[in-house]
């Protein structure tokens, strides 16, 4: 009986794996993809993927009568590596790092002020006790249960009144104030012991010295998960910047990616690389703290 | 653990440091790549299509001075580039040989007249016998001996109508001495020209080429305001056939009324469409060699855009221009060149007039370091 339990949690672990592996490959599949086939060269990639691009024009394709249907064919291996795409991507087209920096203009504002603003609204949700806090908190937290396409219109009427139309402004701002932010660093703020912040009032510290010397190294495990979450929030934005933004050479790289695609598909892959890089840069280096992040406050990712 | 982080931090730095070096560099990179262009912005309005061209005046009608006989000269009365009138003498000779000539001729008339006398005497006596045959014979010898004697009349006659005619080489009409081939004690013959005299009364002509449209533009009858420098007499002598308001360019500066006369295929090079057009002008006090400047004005029909023909190109589809558009971005403006088919107007030989098809602010290319297709980006010069 006690061989045959075992036996039985020995198959189910195996089971677990099995069904881990198999969605860890399919989560993993794009993304390698992307990787090899940013090492190809552009004859390689429209070869492979020239039935993409022809979108039902079957007059154009010479090969139409020798395959009986169009298919694009998945290469894992590049028959000859080469870096062109990436020359390309970085010296034939200056729009691509134009809307770099652009995404970056976007970005680094509203992961900054999302951390500023939360980190402070948390220590007043969560240490400072005062009237209709618990409440306000609820309405606080009742934005972040809609989805934000929800929001939107309203979002754009305010940005409309404020003169905020078209501006980064209008994406910047709900972005720093936006409510998830406040939430994540509420529940790590509240995770920290109140003894702490009495044993600091005792000793004479105000409410900006206990903040500074006591919650602020204590949430940041905190902060690094808001900044990494924040930055791959807004670094992927399509509606907004679609939405607020008029002219093409403003737009962030989020929406270049999508066009792209209609012209040089080699470039395409060697762009969603370099487009990813720097969230996959920033996440290694803040892996642990993180981790620690989502495990304390009990978010998942 | 620890050295992971520096090796991320490291890794992150360089990505995005790489990147702001390539975005610093991103226009200096296109430009070494881009072909070079000039450009031009089309001016508005009409072509001008006025001629505007120079020639030498020539008279329309040269007579020629020709000495009647054999003489030597012995006064040149004349110099090249004198103004006569006619009558006025020019060159006189030395007759003495034709003199002596009709001096012989003389005497030979005198014989012939003695002989005649001598067949006369002869006839008397025949009359007083009847040989009828003998008398007739008598009267014909008599009469061929009388066109003898008016042969030898004639004789002297055109000998002394040369000397007096031909003594004295006289100008046969107003005008300008053109040129004279002789000097005292040179020898001339007759029937060889010695010099010309323009003539006045047929007035000048000079030719002038008009290329391209302003040249088509142009028919044999239309009215040309001449301008001619530097003519013989001063300002107040110019009357007849002098019209139009005096030039302000010198006070030997004229302007005259002239008329196209002929228009001819074919200008100066092999290559050009250029035509020659011969403007006949009247006036006094003209003189050969003189400058005119014809000046022929004339606008396109209907106006347009006037850029330089170095910009219009042709494909199968039709004539077209590159116009350079511009698209403003944060690093700075990036140009393209985009075809335009246009419609042209009239042509000179640097201008076309756009009739359609072309902005008034559109920039063209005029001139490109490499051949361009269109929607390239370009960078201005």
């Amino acid at each position: 009986m006690m061989a045959w339990t075992a036996s039985l949690r020995r198959t189910g672990a195996c089971a677990k794996l099995a069904i881990l592996i198999a969605l860890c490959a399919a989560t993993l599949f794009p993304i390698a993809l992307t990787v090899t086939n940013a090492f190809m060269s552009e004859r390689e990639i429209s070869h492979h993927y020239g039935a993409l691009a022809d979108s039902g024009d079957t007059s154009a394709d010479k090969d139409a009568s020798a395959m009986p249907t169009k298919h694009v064919s998945i290469r894992w291996i590049p028959e000859r590596a080469t870096l062109e795409a990436f020359g390309d991507v970085l010296f034939n087209h200056a729009k691509f790092l134009t809307l770099f920096w652009n995404s970056v203009k976007l970005t680094a504002p509203i992961v900054l002020g999302q951390t500023v603003v939360g980190t402070l609204a948390a220590y007043a949700f969560a240490k400072l006790a005062w009237p209709g806090r618990d409440k306000l908190f609820f309405l606080y937290l009742l934005t972040m249960l809609m989805p934000f396409q929800v929001t939107l219109v309203p979002n754009y009427l305010v940005a409309q009144k404020l003169g905020m139309l078209p501006s980064y402004g209008a994406i910047i701002w709900p972005g720093v104030f936006a409510a998830f932010g406040v939430f994540l660093m509420r529940q790590f703020t509240a995770g920290i012991l109140d003894v702490y912040l009495e044993a600091a009032r005792i000793d004479g510290a105000g409410h900006f010295r206990s903040f500074v010397h006591i919650v602020l190294p204590l949430v940041k495990p905190g902060m690094t998960a808001l900044m990494l979450l924040a930055f791959t929030d807004n670094w992927n934005m399509v509606e907004q910047p679609l939405l607020f933004i008029a002219e093409p050479f403003r737009q962030p790289l989020s929406i270049y990616l999508a066009q792209i695609a209609e012209g040089d598909q080699g470039v395409a892959f060697a762009a969603s690389v370099l487009y990813m890089t720097p969230m996959v840069l920033l996440f290694l280096y803040g892996e642990d703290q993180f981790v620690e992040g989502i495990q304390r406050s009990g978010v998942k990712g | 653990m620890h050295r992971r982080k520096i090796a991320l931090r490291w890794a992150i730095g360089v990505f995005f440091g790489s990147l702001l070096v390539l975005t610093f560099l991103s226009n200096t990179i296109q430009s070494l790549t881009l072909p070079k262009v000039a450009v031009e912005t089309p001016d508005t309005g009409s072509l001008d299509l006025s001629v505007d061209a120079e020639g030498y005046l020539q008279p329309a009608y040269t007579a020629q001075l020709i000495p009647l006989g054999s003489w030597t000269v012995s006064e040149v009365k004349a110099r090249k580039g004198d103004r006569v009138k006619k009558g006025d003498s020019i060159v006189t000779f030395d007759t003495t040989t034709t003199q002596r000539s009709l001096e012989d001729e003389q005497a030979r008339r005198k014989q012939e007249q003695i002989r005649l006398e001598q067949l006369q005497d002869a006839l008397k006596l025949l009359m007083r016998g009847d040989d009828q045959d003998a008398i007739e014979r008598q009267k014909r010898d008599m009469e061929s001996q009388q066109l003898s004697l008016d042969m030898e009349q004639r004789k002297v006659e055109e000998l002394e109508r040369q000397i007096s005619d031909g003594q004295v080489l006289r100008a046969p009409t107003d005008g300008v001495v053109e040129s004279l081939n002789v000097e005292a004690g040179a020898n001339v013959s007759p029937g060889q020209p010695v010099g010309t005299i323009a003539s006045d009364a047929s007035g000048y002509q000079f030719v002038i080429s008009a290329s391209g449209d302003a040249g088509d533009a142009l028919s044999i009858g239309d009215k040309v305001t001449v301008q001619v420098d530097g003519a013989d007499a001063p300002q107040t002598q110019t009357a007849a056939g002098v019209r139009g308001k005096k030039a302000l360019s010198g006070p030997d500066v004229r302007q005259l009324q002239g008329t196209i006369s002929t228009i001819e295929e074919g200008g100066d090079g092999a290559d050009s469409d250029a035509k020659r057009v011969t403007v006949d002008i009247s006036g006094t006090d003209l003189s050969p060699g003189l400058k005119a400047t014809a000046y022929i004005p004339r606008q396109s029909q209907s106006p347009g855009l006037k850029i330089s023909t170095d910009a219009l190109k042709s494909d199968d589809n039709g004539t077209y221009v590159f116009a350079v558009t511009d698209k403003e971005g944060p690093l700075g403006s990036s140009y393209f060149a985009e075809k335009a088919y246009v419609t042209t107007g009239e042509q000179t030989d640097d201008t076309v007039l756009i009739l359609n098809g072309l902005g008034p602010d559109e920039r063209v290319v005029t001139d490109a370091s490499e051949p361009l297709s269109d929607g390239d980006r370009v960078r201005l010069e």
